[in-house]
Order: C-alpha cells, then structure tokens, then sequence
C-alpha cells in the first residue's frame, strides 16, 4: 500500500519509515495531508482507525497530527504523519470528504486548541459544557489536578432540522432505563418519526490520558486501561500491553500469549451474552434478560476462579500475564466452557424461534454497505452489513495466528443481521476458548521487559466484543508514556446512529441505539468527554447526512 | 406457541438458582481479591506499596520522627499490586468482601512508625524497621564488608551523598595495607 | 441502633427502616466505567434476585426510595445528578457504590471530575469494591434498611515512643 500511495503522489511524500513489520509511518507536510488521505480512503477504502493530535512544544516546539489508517485486507497499518510549529494552530480538515474524521477533529480542537480549517461545525465533543474555551488540557503545560470552578449557566449549540418548529423534540437521557450510561440524544420527531438527531456525549470522561501521562508509569497504567470500560476492560489492557511491546521489540512467552486469548475470549462470551440480555429487554422480552445472564453468571463464576475478581481481572500486563492457570482449575474451566455450551445453544434456539420478538428486528436500523464503509465502522455493525473485517484474522495477535475460527458476516444490514452475529459470535468464542484450554503449551508467563526506547510509536489493534480497539502510543522517558491515544470501537460506531435513526420510529429508537452495542466510556474515555446529546431527533436521511457533521 | 413452551420447559428444568443471601452463600472461590489486610508487625515502613498503588489509595505521610501510612478501603481497585512489591509480604488480600459501611472513618486503616535520625546531619530519614531490615539483611548478604562502608547504612540519602566518596577511598587503602 | 453503628443521619436511616414497604431503587451512573452498573443488573438475575427484598428498578427517581449511584462524579454529570437527588422524596437512603463513588477511585485527582459522592451530598452508604460483588451489593442494601449487621471497622496501629535504640 505504501507503494500505491508512492506511486500517486511521488512528490508529496517526506519521508516513510518501518515501524514493526507491518506498520509505516508515512511524514507529509500539513497542506499535502487532505489530498493523500482523500485518496488512501475513499479511492483506496482504508478504515480511519484513529486520529491522535500530540503536543510537542517541550521537546520540539511543534504538534505532531497523525492520522491512523488500517487495510483488512492486506494487514497493513499506516501512520501519515503532519507536523505545525507553535504559533501556527491550524490544520486542514478532511471531515468534508471524509466524513468519519469528524469527532477526532473536534477532540483535537477542544483538547489542544488546534483548529480544523474547514471542518463544517467544531463544536465541543467531550469538554463539559462550562468548561472554558481557551483552555487546553492536553497540552503538556496543563496539570491534570487543575481545579477549574463551575459556571453557573452554560449551553450547548444543538443542531435542528429545518422547519423545526413543526417539530417535537424528544430528549432521550442522559439517565434512562435502558443505557447504563449517561448520553444524551435529541430527536426531532414528526409525530412518531425521527426527523432529526443529535447527540451529547461528554457525560464519562474523565481525563484518563492525562492521568496516564503525569502520574502512572508504565506497570500501572493496564489498571487505569481496564477502567475505560468495564465490559470489555480486557481488550484495552491487552492493546495497550500489545503497543508497548512492539515499540520495545519485545516477545511475550508462548502460554501467556495463549492465556491472554483465553481471557480475551471469555471477556467476548461474557459481553456478548450481557447484550443478548440487555437488547432483550430493549425490546420487552425480560425472560431473555433473565436466561441470558444466567447463563452468563456462570462465566462470571470462571472469571473469578481463574483470575481472581469478576470484572476487571487485572491479569494482561506487559511481559505476560499475572497469573498462571493451574491444572485442576483448567480441567474445571473445561468443565464450565461445556455446560455454558449447552445452556446457551438450547436458550438460543429457542429465542430465535419467537416469531414476535423477530418482528421487532427485523428491518429496522438498517445500515448500507456503503455507508458503513464511508464512516469506518467496526465489529458487529460492520460484518452485519457485509463488511467482512475481523482483527483476530487480518492482524492476528497472540496465539490467534494457530487458531482455527471463522467470523460470522451477515449482509442483512439490520437489527436482526447484527443480533445474529453476536449470537454466532458467542459460538465461535467457545470454540477457541476450547482449543485454548486444551492445548496449552508450557513455559513461564511472564517475563520482564529490559528496555522501552524513548520516542517510539506504536499502535496495538485488537478485536473487542464491539469491534476494533485502537491504541496509539508514544514512548516517553521517565518511565511513562508521552502521548496515550485510547479509539474504542463505539467512538467510531455512534457517528453512523444517526443514518441508522432516520426515518425510524421513536418506539424503535432505543433498540437501534442498543444494537450498536454502545459503550459510552470507552467513546469518552479521555479527557475529553464528549457527550453527545444524547437527545436523539429524528432526522430524515438527509438531514442525517448534514447533521453527522 | 411451542417456543414460549419451550422457554417455560427451560425455566422448569433449571430450577430455582439463586443462592439465598444472606443465610446461603455463594461459594467462593480461593485466591479472591477481598479487602487488603496490612499486618502491623510485618511492615517495615519501605512505602513500597504507595509508590505503585494505581489509585493512590495507600498514603505515605512523613513528619518529624513519624512515618504515618494510611489505607483507604474506599478507593482500593483490588488490584494486587501491593502485595506484589512489598518485600516482607506484610500486606495481603483476605477473602472479605462485604465491605459496606455506614461512615467513610470505618473505611480507614493508619499505621504509624518511628524513624531514625541521621548520625552525620540528624534529619529523620527512614524508619527504624526498615533500618534493621537493611541490617539484617546486608550482615547477611555482606559480613565481611569494609567498615567504613557499612557505616553509610546509617545516614541519610544527602549524607550518604556527601560522604561516599571518603568512605571508599577509606575502605580502599584498607584493603589494600591487607593485601 | 444508629448510635451502636456509630451513625445519626438527623434520624434519616430510623425513617427509612420504618419504611414498611418495599424499597424501590433508581440508578444513576454519573460517569463511570460500567462495571458497577453491570454488578448493579445483576443482582436481580436468577442467582442473587435482589427482587425477594421487594427491590425494583424504577425508572424515575419520583418514585425511589433509594439512590444507587456509581461513577466519580464528571463536570458534566454534576447537574443531572443533583437533579435527580432533589427529585427523589425524603426519606431516601443514598448510597456510593464502588471506588471511584466512595473516593474517586482512580481518577480522584483528574480535572473533570469532582471526586467522589460525598463531596456533592452526604452519602448514606459506602460500598467499595471495584466492581463489588452482587453479593456485597446485598449486604450494603441491607445494611441501610437496618437487616444487617456491619463488618469493617477503623483499625490504627501506633508504634509507640522510642525506648533502648540499638543501631548496631
């Protein structure tokens, strides 16, 4: 891929360096950066997996702006890098043309004060709505225990559809029985259609990055990672921990690298099942709430005989893992992955078989094959819409490279294609946690890393319950990191909820919103928390399209 | 029809789960991260645990001739790593975990050390456990070590800066009139 | 009772218990990881049925008797929260669950987040743990309705002043 985007644009590039076997780091000048990444993804359908803005003024006196873009296909990773002298706190936007880049940017103005020329409406995302504007807190001057002192009245610039006074608006959240997490959308509803929607989101962050940066060293901070989300903390822990080895060239023993896929897969069954109960509840069915989180407790059970805690287990460090599986608790991880097996493969076959509940899904928030390619989406919603994209298999990490799985791709774009997928998901996770448990190879667990070079980047991908969960980091000096950029799956997902919600039906709305499966701290993780307003409108497909932005 | 059977047929055969709280609990199973117990004979007073505490939720208060640490069970994420770096095992995780309280003070443990003076300049530096541990360790490991050496234990960090460089040259000649 | 518990809550937690019915909870996550929440739903599934105490989730705070919240308290959470404080009725039991509610957890210090339950009202209840188990859920809830007996207390431990110093 490096070749082709040569071959485009011999003259713009600057320099391009191998970071790791398959991730380059491509360095362009600011003003070349649009035209390339206009090309690398729409021409040459990249997915944008993360856009990181970093401080540089103690070091080099400049911002460095990377836009991070992956290839399924070819397991390629590319890092196009700009960099912008202090004083000059501009960049151009590529939200025009690509759609999907249109959070990051917004985060890179709210949280260091670079401003994407262009960029149709750079309202804030994750800052509260009383927090200053002319304060940045990524920057490297800012301390993370600043106290800055609330404002009485503040307000958020919502966004309405034309003739919106005909309208009328439906606030859905921040606090509502079916999401556990505060958002907060605003839908414009025509009767019972949704005609506009927009978001605030903002509601969880909580500066993690920050905290990351000043206070945490390099052991630390998997804990504070696992803390991003507490549904699939794993996934964090094990990106962050796969970064940081490849910047410091560095192998995991061989059973470790497999007792991470074995939490990394019951961490999957376990989410998987918790949406099964929740969307069921969504949608009325509370006996499937009941059933499927029986179900799951038993692997709630597994987590903690194995790893100590229920939730958060705290095991995936970097060098290994903390604890080992001992014999007789693996003979009863068998024994527990077999009876789950049963119970879920009877429950499942007799849910799918509710012709009511079936009613409720199908056809509804429905998602294009195109579309779902112009905004990047990830997991679930992705293969649901026929985008067949799985991270175990196009970038296999750990032991996932002598597994054998297949991924579940659905091409019906709707609720019921991506309930079907979560459902054969929890199938293919059971099989490999079996051939994980059985075929364990010996040796130690852990081992510690000698030396983590300064000044690397690094980007550590995996396949979380949600989709792909990015982590970009920069290795810093004292022992801790220079810049910590965490994408989680949902901050790309919730951007296309809006095409979902158009033209749909209020009553419809909460399960369209539950089947992108969101997971509001891990989108806010950060210092910047951008709530979307959750009030979700109702907005007809066009006026979708205009507001995405 | 049959598939809400089917589901009622399910809920039959599975009975009832639940694990009657509180006269009937779940099992639970053994390394169980429950609440940290320090034990107050065992700590040095080295604030080993503090250093790498993630939440801050071990504090390490130094005035005068006290070495306060305190433990807040309210901000503890259970994450091991306490137990980990403590070099005398004096901090464990016990089995407890009903740890509900009506009031934040019941939350709290403090542990309070003596420390020791420097010879050379007389600021507290360390805690006399710790002292004794670096004693009885470095007899061990060093017992036949240049006195002029050994005695560096018993300064402070400034101190020791200060005073290293005669003491080797010292501990050098001695060695050599040996030889 | 409350002055063996060593807690008068203006005789708050006496009402509470005199309540007569069943205590009905509302949830408020003011920004945290989740994972309390998820503790939270269950325990009212099959193997813990939070349900057999009378306990329901409702979905407004109108009609709550108790105030489960979890989350260190983001800037922008701040508001909602203390709305749905004033909305729910007196007498209600308010209880932090969690580290990052009982103290800030983790992210006590950071810059937009207030820091722990306590410093926007007073907290009835203290239940820490990261998550805590459903079963500690349990014992915290019945705990504040007066069925339950408490199991930590303050420990100190102080060496005492020098006596014969022997730095060998």
């Amino acid at each position: 891929m490096v070749e082709e985007i040569r071959k485009q644009f011999p003259k713009m590039l600057i320099t391009t360096s191998s970071i790791r076997g398959n991730t380059w780091l491509i360095e362009l000048s600011k003003e070349n950066l649009p035209a390339v990444l206009e090309y690398a993804h729409n021409v040459q359908g990249g997915n944008l997996l993360t856009m990181v803005a970093t401080d540089r003024v103690d070091i080099e006196d400049d911002y460095l702006i990377d836009y991070v873009l992956g290839w399924y296909e070819l397991g390629q990773i590319l890092v196009f890098r700009a960099k912008t002298r202090r004083g000059e706190e501009t960049f151009n936007s590529i939200t025009p043309f690509v759609p999907c880049a249109d959070w990051y940017e917004r985060e890179a103005k709210e949280s260091l004060g670079l401003i994407p020329v262009g960029h149709p409406n750079p309202r804030k995302l994750l800052m509260a709505d009383d927090w200053p504007d002319d304060l940045f807190p990524m920057r490297k001057g800012f301390k993370v225990d600043t106290q800055v002192p609330k404002k009485e009245t503040s307000s958020f610039p919502f966004e309405s559809p034309e003739n919106s006074s005909m309208f009328n608006i439906i606030p859905y959240g921040p606090y509502h029985f079916a999401i556990h997490e505060p958002i907060y959308f605003r839908f414009h509803a025509d009767g019972e259609r949704i005609v506009g929607v927009d978001l605030r989101a903002g509601f969880n962050y909580r500066g993690l990055e920050k905290i990351a940066e000043s206070r945490l060293t390099y052991e630390n901070i998997p804990f504070i990672a696992e803390r991003v989300c507490g549904i699939c903390g794993s996934v964090h822990a094990e990106a962050y921990s796969q970064a940081l080895e490849g910047a410091a060239g560095f192998e995991p023993p061989e059973r470790a690298k497999w007792i991470r896929v074995a939490m990394l897969e019951m961490e999957r069954i376990h989410s998987q099942l918790l949406w099964l109960g929740v969307a069921s509840h969504m949608v009325g069915f509370d006996t499937g709430l009941m059933q499927f989180w029986r179900v799951r407790d038993k692997i709630m059970g597994l987590a903690e005989l194995l790893t100590g805690n229920r939730k958060q287990y705290g095991m995936i460090v970097p060098g290994g893992v903390r604890r080992d599986i001992r014999e007789d608790k693996r003979r009863t991880a068998l024994q527990v992955i077999s009876e789950v097996q049963m119970e879920y493969e009877e429950l499942l076959g007799a849910v799918l078989g509710l012709d009511t509940l079936k009613k409720r899904l199908i056809g509804v928030g429905y998602l294009s094959n195109e579309e779902a390619k112009k905004y990047s989406v990830t997991g679930p919603v992705a293969r649901a819409s026929g985008v067949s994209i799985d991270v175990r298999r196009d970038f296999p990490y750990e032991a996932y490279g002598s597994l054998e799985f297949k991924t579940p791709v659905e091409s019906g774009g709707d609720v019921l294609a991506r309930t079907l997928v979560r459902a054969n998901d929890v199938l293919e996770s059971i099989k490999i946690m079996r051939q994980v448990l059985e075929t364990l190879p010996g040796g130690p667990v852990h081992e510690p890393i000698d030396y983590i070079p300064p000044d690397v980047t690094s980007v550590g991908l995996v396949e979380g319950p949600r989709g792909t969960d990015a982590h970009y980091l920069i290795t810093g000096r004292d022992n801790t990191v220079y810049r910590w950029r965490v994408r989680a799956p949902t901050y790309a997902n919730l951007p296309a909820a809006k095409l979902m919600l158009e033209g749909e039906t209020l009553a419809d709305a909460s399960i369209i919103i539950g089947s992108i499966d969101p997971c509001i701290s891990c989108a806010e993780r950060v210092v910047v928390v951008d709530l979307r307003s959750g009030i979700e409108k109702i907005v007809l497909g066009e006026n979708l399209g205009r507001r995405l932005s | 029809m049959s598939e809400m059977i089917k589901l009622l047929m399910l809920g039959i055969k599975n009975g009832r789960v639940t694990y009657r709280y509180p006269t009937e609990k779940k099992p639970i199973p053994e390394g169980l991260r429950g609440r940290p117990e320090i034990g107050f004979e065992e700590c040095i007073g080295c604030g080993a645990c503090a250093r790498q505490c993630p939440p801050n939720a071990l504090m390490v208060e130094e005035l005068d001739d006290k070495w306060k640490l305190r433990l807040l069970y309210g901000r503890c994420i259970m994450c091991g790593l306490c137990e980990e770096v403590c070099p005398v095992d004096a901090i464990r995780f016990s089995q407890d975990y009903e740890l509900a309280s009506l009031d934040r003070g019941a939350l709290e443990v403090e542990l309070e050390l003596r420390r020791v003076k420097c010879e050379e300049c007389g600021a507290y530096f360390t805690t006399e456990r710790a002292l004794e541990y670096t004693l009885s360790e470095y007899d061990e490991l060093t017992y036949d070590i240049d006195v002029s050496l050994r005695k560096m234990i018993h300064l402070c960090p400034e101190c020791k800066k200060s005073s290293w460089s005669d003491a080797s040259a010292d501990a050098y000649r001695r060695i050599k009139d040996e030889q | 009772m409350s002055s063996k518990l060593g807690l008068d809550s203006g005789g708050k937690l006496e009402r509470i218990r005199k309540l007569g019915r069943s205590p009905w909870v509302f949830h408020v996550n003011t920004g945290g990881c989740n994972g309390c929440d998820i503790e939270i739903i269950d325990t009212l599934t099959p193997y813990f049925d939070a349900e057999r105490f009378g306990v329901k989730r409702v979905s407004s705070p109108k009609h709550a008797d108790i105030l489960l919240v979890t989350g260190p308290v983001t800037r922008q959470s701040a508001a909602t929260l203390q709305n749905a404080i004033e909305a729910a009725p007196d007498p209600k039991l308010i209880v932090a669950i969690g580290s990052c509610a009982c103290e800030g957890g983790i992210f006590h210090d950071s810059f937009t987040v207030v820091g722990g339950l306590d410093k926007i009202t007073p907290v009835d209840v203290y239940i820490p743990g990261c998550p805590p188990k459903p079963e500690a859920l349990l014992h915290g809830l019945l705990l504040g309705l007066g069925k339950a007996e408490q199991k930590v207390s303050r420990s100190e431990y102080k060496e005492g002043p020098h006596e014969a110093v022997d730095n060998a």
